[in-house]
This record gives structure tokens, sequence and C-alpha cells, in this order.
């Protein structure tokens, strides 16, 4: 079934100059995927959800949640991998869905909470200081990833409306990519409590491949039919964001006074 | 009454945080409640999300009578803990998509039950 919708998705999409609006035959991949009954029953049509209830009414949030677990997991597995030659808000076409993003970020917050006081667990313990769980950590994080995934979506989105896109990116898709963007965040924030500085970075930088890879792939996609200059322009500028994001994890809650630099180094250096 | 159970539990391990469970057991129903409403065909009334929690609790009131008596930390209270944990996860979860016919959507059920009841194992064990 997965490997169906991955060589029908990735044959869809080869040849084709930049994005194209939503096409007949993808409805054919969509219906192989969805596999639950409420999918079918909500929408009277493989296209677009359009839900005429207002947004500010409980059902128009409904259609967002419409998932089952097959394509979490899928959205989340291609979130990992930087792909060339596809677009990842294709896989969120036509359901853009805010589950994923949602427990995505939370989960984010408490993995980067915890393991930036694991990690200055570790760093204190060559230390006499007693250490203590530091809650603010917490709320730092759920500011700054919330936020990070609600305003640049927006900025986003708002910008391809004003400059009226025919790529029908909405600020749903827009919202689904920048928390699915995350997804790899959650083991690299997990394993980045490692003492040693050197893992620390390499694991930066493996973040910023993927996730960023994956980032700013789909956004050059995206604007690929603005002039190419502003195109390259906002794509750069969304990349180093999302770079300046990972630095800044890496920077408040994993740089600890005293790590070790090599493996053998038992006592305490200040960096 | 599960709740009450497992503050007896914690009250008889020495960690006096009742504020804290109370909070976190509003939050954590008031959340299922509404991610259930919106994730299901039918809705799902607030009785039925407080209920389904409340029993599934059963395992954590083991967990901190086991707390009681035990120390719990080290390995051996992780593993119980990651153990209690799944299985009330996996326990409310299967209660909630039988009730909601939620069948392929059960392991995304589980997770925020999973989360809601870590909370409560740390604020148990740690």
């Amino acid at each position: 079934n997965l490997s169906e919708t991955l060589s029908s998705g990735i044959n869809a999409e080869y040849g084709q100059p930049g994005l194209s609006t939503f096409q007949p035959d993808k409805q054919e991949d969509t219906k192989i995927t969805l596999e639950s009954d409420n999918l079918l029953e909500e929408e009277d049509s493989q296209s677009q959800p359009a839900t005429t209830a207002a947004f500010w009414s409980f059902q128009f949030y409904q259609q967002y949640f419409n998932v089952n677990d097959q394509m979490v997991l899928e959205r989340l597995m291609y979130a990992c991998i930087p792909t060339p030659n596809s677009n990842y808000l294709e896989k969120l076409k036509p359901l853009p869905d805010f589950y994923g993003p949602l427990w995505v970020c939370i989960t984010l917050i408490f993995s980067t909470a915890i393991s930036g006081n694991m990690a200055d667990f570790f760093a204190s313990l060559g230390k006499d200081t007693d250490w203590e769980y530091d809650f603010k950590k917490v709320s730092i994080a759920g500011t700054v990833v919330f936020s990070y995934v609600t305003v640049i979506p927006a900025l986003l989105s708002g910008y391809l409306w004003w400059r009226k896109s025919t790529a029908e990116i909405k600020l749903a898709d827009t919202l689904s990519l920048y928390g699915y963007c995350l997804t790899l965040f959650i083991p690299i924030s997990l394993l980045l409590c490692i003492n040693y500085e050197w893992v620390r970075w390499l694991l930066i930088l493996a973040l910023v491949g993927t996730s960023g890879g994956v980032l700013t792939l789909t956004v050059w996609k995206v604007l690929s039919q603005e002039p190419k200059q502003l195109a390259l322009i906002i794509t750069c500028v969304l990349a180093a964001l999302h770079v300046a994001l990972i630095l800044l994890f890496k920077m408040y809650f994993f740089t600890s006074t005293s790590t070790k630099t090599t493996p053998s180094d038992n006592s305490t250096t200040p960096t | 009454s599960s709740g009450i159970n497992a503050e007896y539990g914690l009250l008889l391990s020495g960690k006096i945080h009742f504020g804290y469970i109370y909070g976190v057991a509003l939050i954590g129903a008031a959340s299922m409640y509404t991610l259930l409403n919106l994730m299901s065909v039918n809705g799902v009334s607030a009785s039925i999300t407080v209920s389904v929690l409340g029993y599934c609790m059963l395992p954590m009131c083991l967990l901190a009578a086991v707390a009681a008596l035990l120390s719990l930390n080290g390995l051996f209270g992780i593993m119980l803990s990651i153990v209690t944990v799944s299985w009330a996860a996996f326990a409310s979860s299967k209660l909630f998509v039988s009730v909601l016919a939620m069948y392929d959507q059960q392991p995304l059920v589980a997770y925020p039950c999973a989360l809601m009841y870590g909370i409560f194992a740390v604020l148990t064990v740690f």
C-alpha cells in the first residue's frame, strides 16, 4: 500500500514543471491510501475538503483531524527525507491535517525540556553544585516552537495569497508542512543530551540537512511561479530562519558550561 | 475514584503534590475531550471521556503503590513506569476506539493518552 503510493506519487510528480493544480489521477492515489470510512463519508468528492462551516465553528477544525494512523505515519516518514524530485506538499494534499503537527510540537516541547535538563544534569555530574529541574525550559521551548510553527507559515501563506499565486497553497497547508518538518527535531533533541560536543554538532548538521532540506525543497517548489530572484531570496530567508531555530535549540538547551571534548577527558573544562 | 487512590498512594510514598494531580487530570481530560470530538465522526460526551480516563488510571494506582513500597529510582523504576504507562494508554485507547468506532485511529488516540499517563508517572516516580 505504501509502496503503491510512493511509486505513483513520484511518477505523478516526475516531469511536471513546478506545482500544478489538483489533478484527477491524484484522486486515485488518495482513494487507495484512505481506508477510513470517515473520510469517504465526510467528503462527497475526493477534491479538497470544502466545508462550508465558518472558521470559528467546531466543524471547520474537524476536517483537519480526519487522518488514520497510516496517513500520519507516512507523513511523518516523508518529512524526514529530503527528496529533490517530489514536493512534500503533494503528500499533504488534499487533506492537510493538524493532528500530526500538533503532536509533533507538543512532543518536541517535552523532549527538548527533558533532554535539556538531562544535559544539564550530566554536565553537573562532575561538579558539587546541586542540580534542580528547570521548569522554565518547558515554557520557553513551548513558546519558541509554537510561535515558529504558527507565525512563519502564516507569513508564507499570506505572501502567496497577496501575490495571488496559482499554487493553491492555503494556511492549513503551510501549517501542516512546518509542523511535520519538525519531526526529526524530536529524536535529535533526545540524542542531544549526550555530553560530547562533537556529537552534538554532528547531530545538528544532520538535522539541518534533513529537516532544512525538506523544508527548503518544498518551499522552492511552492514558489516556482514567482520571479526567480524573489523566490530565491524568500527560500533563503526561510531556510536561514530554520537553521536559526536549530542553532537556537542547541545554544539555549544544550550548551553546558562543561562538556567533555574527548572521551578520556575526565576533568571538566570550560567551553 | 482511581485518581483519589493514586493520591493516597502518593501520600504513602511521601510526596504531597495533590494540586498537580488535579491540574494534570483536568487539563488531560479536557484535552482528550477536545481531541476526540475533533477526530471522530460522532461526538463524545465529557462524562465518557472522564470515565474512561479515570478507569484506566488503575495501573497508575498500582505504580504509585509500588512507589510507596520500593524505591523507583534506577532502571527498574523506569521500566516499570514505561510498562504501566503503555498498559494504561493501550487500555484507554482501546475503550475510546470501540466507543467511537475509530478503529484505524487507535495509535493516534493512544499517543495523547500515553503522554497524559506519562506525566502522571513522572509525578509518581520522581
